[in-house]
């Protein structure tokens, strides 16, 4: 369709698509995501640390029927633009279970989130959450090749959106 | 009116989602006695006396005298319509 300016509104961006590389641990893989988001001017100093504290205090870690995910993220103060940075690391990467102390979930897909309290955000949120429970494009995301296969399949939660 | 609290740590991304998700599922079972807020984690004590539930996405350190609903079940599905349920009954009474 060509609307750019739907596309600068979505939180997905093929920047911050990182497929495959291994990490060991949860802070592993939010160093990484935090060191690209800084330096692409999505957050400021001090996510990092933010980040991780509440994945710890807080955990994220969700199960679903196709594969285990991971939300995390911190308060809007660090937040400069608005996004959702995807994770797929080469292996399951251990997380915490959300609402629970120690239940240890292997996730397959993590999703950094960069919110602040737009109402368009929560619907991204509630959006991507569907598409989950549901199960669509779940499938896809482990099989696909690269950014820009990852950035169709967003459209289409990106699309829902809209509704 | 049935006031249902949802609560994280600063009450910006999955405690709004639950809330809102909670709020549309109760819409569509017919419940509309009901209003379903995202408070922050910080400031629960003062939501607790007004609420009729507590649908809770991190562990719960204490007993807050109303009822505990799992949000996490919003989120994932799983056991999802058992907590629903739980929220319809304490709505209806």
């Amino acid at each position: 369709m060509g609307d750019s300016s739907m596309k600068d509104r979505s939180l997905f961006r093929e920047e911050l698509i990182f497929l495959d590389i291994p990490f060991r641990t949860s802070s592993e893989v939010l160093d990484y995501a935090s060191a690209e988001l800084l330096k692409l001017g999505y957050v400021r100093e001090g996510f990092n640390k933010a980040v991780k504290l509440r994945e710890k205090k807080y955990p994220t870690g969700l199960p679903y029927a196709l594969y285990n995910i991971a939300i995390p993220h911190t308060d809007p103060e660090y937040i400069i633009k608005p996004f959702i940075a995807v994770v797929r690391p080469a292996a399951e990467v251990p997380f915490v279970q959300m609402a629970t102390a120690d239940t240890v979930l292997g996730v397959k897909l993590i999703f950094v989130l960069g919110l602040n309290k737009g109402e368009d955000q929560i619907k991204a949120l509630q959006a991507l959450i569907e598409t989950f429970l549901e199960g669509k494009v779940s499938q896809g995301f482990l099989l696909a090749k690269d950014a820009k296969e990852c950035m169709d399949l967003l459209d289409v939660i990106q699309k829902s959106i809209r509704d | 009116m049935k006031r249902f609290i949802v609560a994280c740590n600063n009450g910006v991304a999955t405690s709004q989602t639950i809330a809102s998700k909670v709020q549309n599922l109760l819409k569509e079972r017919g419940v509309k006695n009901v209003v379903v807020e995202a408070v922050d984690i910080k400031s629960i004590d003062t939501y607790l006396s007004r609420a009729h539930a507590y649908i809770a996405v991190i562990a719960p350190s204490k007993d807050y005298g109303i009822p505990l609903i799992d949000g996490v079940s919003f989120l994932t599905g799983m056991n999802q319509e058992v907590e629903l349920q739980k929220l319809i009954d304490i709505a209806k009474n």
